[in-house]
């Protein structure tokens, strides 16, 4: 196993997986058996799924999607990672139908209700503002100065604008990702700047656009294959939301100790 | 005056939440049946599969400590009812294993048989009134309505200053508290309503932009904004108005055929744990003390108190064994003071609503320094009528009063002035009114209601909507001249009457199209406050409407 050097001079090793209950000094502390690297990465996965669903449904980009969802759902069960999300069953149930869909049925449906053939196209941020082409203006650049602030750019061959919902989505993945590796190398400040970014996009975009979008598109579609899915990515986003602040709200007290101490320091 | 029921006619929200026929799981710990009295657990399965065939009755040994049970027990339903034997049984684990099985864990309902029934001396008495409590918990569940994000927060547990190593790298288990929540559809903050943030001890709920929001940080799932919401758009997994009210009809439903005088009590989880603690001196020796488990006393709401009386049994409301940790007490005794002033006053025995000891089962006296004169010939407590629920919201706080007041002796014109009082009553001086509606433009319930005819312009109010808000007031012109006064007052004859008329105006028609444009008191108004400057203007102020005026 891994093992890091602190400052108090004590080896410690990583958490071993599916631990339970770990007696250290005299004190009992109950573990549930969920490290917090497996729950970040657990979100990204179920973040990047989403992303690729409101994509348009190429028959490759079908096939790995179905395969993504069996993984996910055997990652879920995993170290109970899954209790953490209270729309699990829903999202995973959602998702592994969407996966058995014909390419063409979904294709038409993309195009006929999704995609806006009979209006705006209700996957965009923007075009669920009100306030006109400023309004609009000002969330793509709102929406870019945050993915720079991250280090991302949005790609110059890439096919769609920054406030689709699929660029959102992944970008959450991004964000995901970036925690989990924080919580690999131990770097609770970073994964926990991470968490604040993830929180704060959550709050101003996702938690009301997804919503939002799902309404929109059971009003038009009433029905269909798209509905189901997007109602559990707008009820996982509002979890998810809760969630991070929940766990930020749990490192309260720790998160200026570690602006720029090791752990080490920070206990003495 | 006698008030006669077909003079009424309520149409409101009615309890609908999940259909009957949704599969429910009740499990039941096998210890109920060797510990105190013994319950004959095996006649309460009889009961509750021939209650209901679509419930799965599982017999569970020591169930209380051994979660892992649940799963199998539960496969197949979306809701679930516990009936454990103490409040000393691992919660947290068996929401936990709800939560993985795919039932809902905050509509699960945990009733403790061991320390609210099995105290009952008489063995047949503990049955019948275990049976009846798992009647009501069963209804609970089931009318639960579907749960999403916004009814719940997760908490994990913060992390304190010494903590090992491996602690900070793993996650905690996770709860989940439930929150208010509000049904969009039914909310009336865009019209200027907002008792539930008047109501709430925590400030958690405000009004941004006629939209209410809450503040999930700062709710702990209270429901005093779920019992002062006039329209029932608030919402508390758990322990919210629908679930209350369908646990409450099953009780005395089942009660009617098994137990003679029941007391339906309402305790929260403090009051629930020192009634166990007080053990066989408490109310859990009571054979007809039916506990109902509310988040905070404050979520029971004025109108289910009077329809429990209404129905032919007693309300009681547990006292907090300490300091309300909602800041709830002073509220809860002013609501059932205002509870029996409003039965003395329609003849019923103002004693049917108290609040109770749970630790003594015994009534508290009177703390809240109010007289109650019983009037002469009070009728005593009906017998359970043949009364359908009135649904929640004001409506159906108007159908319970009404449905106490039928067939009484009540003075038409009594009016109950008093503080908790949940509805107002408007009076205007028609000789101050000018029948511009400003009134019923603010009124967010509707009690208000303005009718601008072509000849004739009305007001008409409605006592049954009222809920003393007070904006009527600050909307009118006239207000100063006393055109307009709200009082916080119930008045069961003005609750019968139903919308009525108060001021009524000839309209002035346009000159030019015949469309209406304002009420004769209105333009005289404008020509008294123009006075002599506007001698020229006054006539024509009156003779044309607003698209005309710019024609000529």
């Amino acid at each position: 196993m891994d093992s890091v050097q602190i400052q108090s001079e004590r080896r410690v090793t990583a958490p071993p997986p599916n631990r339970r209950v770990v007696k250290r000094s005299g004190e009992q502390i109950r573990l549930a058996a969920a490290p917090v690297t497996g729950l970040a990465r657990l979100r990204q996965g179920c973040y990047r799924l989403l992303s690729q669903a409101v994509l348009w449904p190429k028959e490759e980009r079908l096939r790995g999607f179905a395969l993504a969802t069996i993984e996910m759902g055997k990652m879920g069960q995993r170290g109970h990672l899954a209790d953490y999300l209270p729309e699990w069953d829903q999202l995973l149930g959602a998702l592994g139908s969407f996966a058995a869909r014909q390419p063409a049925a979904l294709e038409k449906e993309y195009t006929r209700i999704v995609a806006g053939n009979a209006g705006p196209s209700l996957l965009y941020e923007s075009s669920h503002l009100s306030g006109g082409p400023a309004a609009q203006g000002w969330l793509l650049a709102q929406l870019l100065k945050e993915y720079a602030e991250a280090g991302v750019i949005s790609s110059p061959h890439g096919g769609e604008t920054e406030d689709h919902a699929a660029v959102e989505l992944e970008f959450m993945a991004y964000l995901c990702n970036g925690e989990a590796e924080a919580w690999e190398r131990e770097d609770v400040a970073q994964a926990l700047r991470s968490s604040a970014r993830q929180g704060e996009f959550l709050s101003r975009h996702l938690a009301k656009f997804l919503p939002t979008l799902a309404q929109g598109v059971e009003v038009q579609a009433r029905g269909g294959s798209y509905l189901p899915v997007l109602r559990a990515a707008a009820n996982f986003v509002l979890s998810d939301a809760d969630l991070v602040s929940a766990l930020r709200e749990r490192f309260r007290d720790w998160s200026d100790a570690y602006e720029s101490a090791t752990w080490g320091q920070a206990r003495t | 005056m006698t008030l006669h029921s077909g003079s009424v006619a309520i149409p409101s929200r009615q309890p609908s939440g999940v259909k009957p026929a949704t599969a429910t799981a009740v499990l039941i710990c096998g210890r109920l049946a060797t510990g105190n009295a013994g319950l004959d657990i095996s006649r309460l399965r009889d009961f509750l599969t021939s209650l209901d065939p679509h419930i799965q009755v599982s017999i569970v040994e020591d169930l209380c400590r051994t979660p892992k049970a649940i799963p199998p027990a539960v496969r197949g339903v979306r809701r679930a009812v516990f009936a454990v034997c103490s409040s000393d049984f691992a919660e947290a684990e068996a929401r936990h294993e709800l939560q993985r099985a795919g039932v809902e864990p905050l509509t699960a309902v945990f009733l403790n048989l061991g320390g609210l029934a099995s105290h009952v001396p008489d063995c047949d008495a503990a049955l019948r009134k275990a049976k009846v409590l798992l009647a009501g918990a069963v209804a609970r569940a089931r009318s639960a309505p579907e749960v999403g994000p916004e009814h719940r927060r997760p908490v994990l547990p913060p992390l304190g200053q010494n903590v090992s190593r491996r602690a900070l790298f793993t996650m905690p288990p996770i709860r989940y508290q439930a929150v208010a929540a509000c049904l969009p559809g039914e909310c009336i903050a865009e019209q200027g309503c907002d008792l539930c943030t008047l109501a709430c001890p925590r400030g958690a709920l405000a009004i941004d932009g006629g939209t209410l929001r809450v503040d999930k940080d700062r709710c702990d799932g209270c429901g005093a904004c779920a019992s002062a919401c006039p329209t029932g758009a608030l919402d508390v997994a758990g322990g919210g108005p629908l679930e209350l009210d369908a646990q409450v009809e099953a009780l005395l439903e089942q009660a009617s055929s098994e137990l003679p005088n029941p007391k339906i009590l309402f305790l929260c989880p403090e009051a629930a744990r020192a009634a166990e603690a007080a053990g066989s001196a408490g109310l859990g020796a009571s054979p007809d003390i039916l506990p109902v488990e509310v988040p905070g006393a404050a979520a029971v709401p004025t109108r289910l108190l009077l329809w429990i009386v209404a129905r032919g049994a007693e309300a009681r409301i547990a006292s907090c064994p300490t300091a309300c940790r909602h800041s709830q007490t002073e509220a809860v005794q002013q609501r059932v003071d205002f509870c029996r002033k409003l039965l003395a006053s329609i003849g019923h025995a103002p004693e049917a609503v108290g609040i109770l000891n749970p630790g003594t089962a015994a009534l508290d006296a009177d703390q809240t320094g109010s007289r109650i004169t019983p009037r002469e010939h009070a009728k005593p407590l009906g017998s359970a009528a043949d009364l359908r629920n009135p649904g929640i919201g004001m409506e159906g706080l108007a159908g319970a009063i009404l449905a106490l007041a039928t067939g009484t002796e009540s003075n038409p014109h009594a009016t109950l002035e008093h503080p908790a009082s949940p509805f107002g009553l408007v009076s205007l001086d028609r000789s101050v009114c000018t029948g511009c509606g400003s009134c019923a433009e603010a009124c967010p319930t509707g009690a208000m209601a303005r009718d601008a005819g072509d000849r004739v312009t009305s007001l008409s109010f409605d006592a049954r909507s009222c809920t003393a808000c007070g904006q009527c007031v600050a909307a009118c012109p006239e207000a100063a001249r006393g055109a307009l006064r709200t009082i916080r007052a119930t008045d069961v004859g003005r609750l019968a009457e139903g919308r009525k008329r108060v001021f009524e105006d000839s309209t002035i028609p346009c000159r030019r199209c015949g469309q209406p444009v304002m009420p004769a008191a209105l333009l005289g108004r404008l020509n008294e406050l123009l006075g002599g400057q506007g001698a020229e203007l006054a006539p024509r102020i009156g003779q044309y409407c607003a698209s005309c005026k710019a024609l000529v």
